[in-house]
């Protein structure tokens, strides 16, 4: 079974997410619980079929708020399901005008935490 | 470096850092309103089908099959689900199960049913020496691999008074000639019917 780990970036956001934006926030969330539930089901991540999935470099995927309805912002859940420990791990979370530097962030994410797996195993 | 806590569930990743509790009940209702959904489209990219897959072999539109997806279980046709197992390869099966049943009989149904399907596989297993050889293997694997399960649902009770386990589980000396069989070994524990008692 995959399970999460959270990113100090993605906790802090989300604790302060407007709340204007809950919409947002559940339907990116309702999406994660989809994407999760289907990796357990024998899905590989780099082939999913779902729509609110969009690729970004290094394996990185963003989720979006499809499924929030109708007058919604667009946001982005950043998310890196790590295949050789089977843990996704929550990068951040933004919205468009934030949208590059997330990328920028998510990448560096994964460069460390792929330089930190490699020192762990020799 | 400290090891970062992890979590089972998206639910239980929002727990202390949704924005508020209201909201982490919402999420937590409105995530078991589309169980069934979920599972379905979980199977479909399971199998790397895409909404216009499972649209073409039904004979339906994708719009139709993107809005099945993001409905609540409530607001699907019982019929539309039955057509989306059905391309999956899956008999879609809903049986009711009473709300009033308690824990221990659910686990009895399961016990049951687990039985039922291995007594069809040893008849199975009466036409063919292969097969029975096959059924053979699968039957011990299946019994160490349930028995194991129990064992780790078994750590999670609680300890007797005087801090010992209230019984262990334990495989010892499994080997391919000498199968030597699961023990389980009662410390405290009451009698088997304890859960009834307990009202479970």
């Amino acid at each position: 079974m995959w399970k999460f780990e959270r990113d100090a970036d993605y906790e802090k956001r989300v604790k302060r997410w407007p709340k204007k934006h809950r919409r947002e926030l559940k339907a990116m969330h309702d999406n994660l619980d989809t994407f999760v539930g289907a990796l357990n089901r024998g899905a590989m991540p780099a082939h999913e079929h779902f729509g609110f999935i969009h690729d970004e470099p290094k394996g990185i995927k963003a989720i979006d708020q499809k499924g929030a309805g109708a007058g919604v912002k667009q946001c982005r859940l950043y998310i890196f399901p790590d295949t050789t420990t089977k843990i996704v791990h929550l990068i951040t979370i933004g919205d468009k005008s934030s949208q590059k530097a997330d990328i920028q962030y998510a990448c560096q994410f994964v460069d460390s935490l792929i330089t930190r797996e490699g020192d762990t195993n020799g | 470096m400290a090891k970062k806590q992890q979590y089972a569930s998206v639910s239980e990743v929002l727990r202390d850092i949704a924005p508020d509790d209201a909201f982490h009940a919402e999420f937590n209702e409105h995530i078991a309103g589309r169980k069934l959904v979920k599972h379905l489209m979980g199977l479909r990219a399971a199998q790397g089908l895409s909404q216009t897959d499972v649209a073409n072999a039904i004979g339906c539109t994708q719009s139709r099959i993107s809005k099945l997806e993001n409905a609540r279980d409530n607001d699907v046709r019982l019929g539309d689900l039955r057509a989306y197992a059905n391309v999956l390869g899956c008999d879609f099966d809903p049986h009711p199960v009473p709300r009033c049943l308690k824990p221990v009989d659910k686990v009895k149904i399961h016990a049951l049913a687990i039985k039922r399907h291995m007594d069809d596989l040893a008849q199975l297993a009466r036409s063919d020496d292969k097969i029975a050889q096959g059924v053979a293997g699968f039957f011990y694997e299946c019994f160490v691999n349930v028995f194991l399960m129990m064992g780790d649902s078994a750590k999670r009770l609680p300890l007797c008074p005087d801090g010992s386990p209230y019984f262990r589980f334990q495989i010892g000396g499994v080997e391919d000639e000498e199968q030597e069989a699961p023990t389980v070994q009662e410390d405290c524990g009451e009698s088997e019917d304890a859960p009834e008692a307990a009202g479970l």
